[in-house]
């Protein structure tokens, strides 16, 4: 038997089994373009994460007293801890990036329009929830930025009455709230984002690639979904490549010990905005993100246009381009001005 | 939905949001009255980047006239004041270290060096620069891959 063959005898073994030719379904060409294969780019990002994370809990000590302390001992003693630190820390950033970029080219093209706009609701979960992976991931630094984003986080789920109870540190008095937000980083959040992202692959199976723009004969299918995964895996070992590269060139560091009571630090660049119209409202502008997301969620609804091609777009370009324009400048705002104390 | 639940889910909301805004301003209201924690306020402002003299000034004044200065070495604090006055940030901090590490040494120990931060250096060995090698490789490898 030649090697070709014994190939295709495990690749028959291993369908029988697994049903591998799901994933074979045809694409059009355009789906393997840069843009249309962010959303895949993003999933390999999380493996990376996925990854990282698991070695970096193995010396991660969830508990106030000593959470700083062991952050120093995995960039200090842990072997390569710093390296680690630094892929996953980068690749957060990264996969965020990207992240926006394919809901970005999901809006411009109206993508979420009939028969996707549930799948663009899931989406719009997925992305709350990697902002929440995020967040949590910033409070478990435990440094001074770490605490002011815990005690925002706190006074925020104060403003929600009983439905922030479990943010607060009193719905589990004997365990401490920054030990819940680990728990929450590391399996509830992850939980959710993999149901999400199953049902949003699962979706987009059954819909089909979103119909291109301007050339609808550009649909003609030539090539699976295997494709369109291997093209996403080449992006995610470039992503990789890159994470690793900052981690050495510019290495995170740790703050230090975080003390309570004082807010002298800035949120990271994607929660910028949000600070921003903390600056303008006080801590009601917290409620910037919940307006923020009720508008995404409802995107599908207000925008009833069906004119094809880019003609269609002009007023929702128009809504999309304003709130990117207000939120850019609401964080060039926030970068540019002093900490501001929102909560003492 | 039927109008009942309408209201009754109108009626939760406005119950829930209703507990927010009390529990705020009592968390507001607390701040800290003893030289120790003032003085680890003061430290943490002058960590980040940029220094927040502002907020280290005026935790280093109420901590000159807290009652409670145990854990705290005072002079040094009027010391870190005289040195925030000529906004001389890097001589504030480590006077504030001083205070609190002559005042630990006699009440106990707490690793002081945690209250510094780890400030990222860049390492030029042989073992970075591998990684760094590591990374081109994987670039390139993903950009072959991406393009075939």
């Amino acid at each position: 038997m030649n090697p070709s063959s014994r190939a295709r005898g495990l690749w028959a073994a291993l369908d029988a089994r697994l049903a591998l030719h799901n994933f074979l379904y045809e694409v059009p060409a355009y789906a393997n373009t840069l843009p249309y294969v962010l959303g895949a780019v993003t999933l390999a990002g999380l493996v990376i994460l996925v990854g990282s994370g698991i070695l970096l809990g193995q010396f991660y000590a969830p508990d106030p007293g000593v959470a700083n302390q062991s952050i120093r001992i995995i960039i200090a003693q842990v072997p390569l801890g710093e390296v680690i630190r630094g892929i996953h820390v980068w690749a957060a950033h990264l996969t965020i990036v990207i992240l926006l970029l394919h809901a970005v080219r999901v809006y411009a093209t109206g993508a979420y329009r009939f028969p996707r706009e549930a799948n663009w609701a899931v989406g719009v979960a997925l992305l709350a929830t990697m902002l929440a992976l995020f967040f949590t991931g910033t409070v478990l630094r435990w440094d001074q930025q770490g605490i002011e984003a815990l005690e925002h986080n706190i006074a925020f789920a104060g403003l929600l009455g009983v439905f922030g109870g479990w943010f607060s540190p009193a719905f589990s008095s004997h365990v401490p709230i920054l030990t819940r937000l680990y728990m929450a980083h590391v399996s509830l959040l992850p939980l959710v984002l993999f149901i999400l992202l199953v049902t949003h692959v699962y979706l987009v199976r059954q819909h089909g690639f979103s119909p291109y723009l301007t050339s609808p004969a550009a649909a003609e299918a030539r090539y699976t979904f295997a494709h369109h995964l291997k093209k996403a895996a080449g992006y995610g070992c470039i992503m990789l490549g890159v994470a690793l590269a900052l981690a050495i060139i510019l290495p995170p560091g740790e703050g230090a010990a975080p003390v309570s009571g004082i807010e002298v630090t800035k949120p990271a660049w994607l929660f910028l905005p949000l600070y921003g119209l903390e600056n303008l409202l006080g801590l009601q502008g917290l409620w910037g993100a919940v307006v923020f997301f009720l508008w995404l969620l409802a995107v599908p609804i207000l925008d009833r246009d069906r004119t094809p091609g880019w003609q269609g777009r002009r007023r929702a370009l128009a809504a999309g381009g304003t709130v990117l324009v207000v939120l850019i400048g609401l964080a060039v705002y926030a970068k540019v001005w002093s900490p501001v104390a929102h909560l003492h | 939905m039927g109008r009942p639940a309408a209201v009754l889910s109108a009626a939760v909301l406005i119950l829930g949001f209703a507990f927010g805004p009390a529990a705020v301003s009592a968390r507001a209201a607390a701040t800290p009255r003893d030289a120790l924690t003032l003085v680890r306020q003061a430290l943490a402002a002058l960590e980040v980047t940029p220094p927040d003299i502002a907020v280290a000034t005026e935790r280093v004044i109420k901590a000159l006239f807290a009652r409670d200065t145990r854990g705290v070495d005072m002079p040094r604090v009027r010391e870190a004041a005289q040195a925030l006055g000529e906004e001389d940030t890097e001589a504030a901090a480590a006077y504030l270290m001083a205070a609190l590490r002559s005042g630990q040494t006699s009440s106990g120990g707490f690793d002081m060096s945690l209250w510094r931060p780890v400030q990222p250096r860049v390492t030029g060995t042989p073992g970075a620069y591998a990684l760094l090698a590591a990374a081109a490789l994987l670039i390139a490898a993903g950009g072959l891959v991406a393009r075939r």
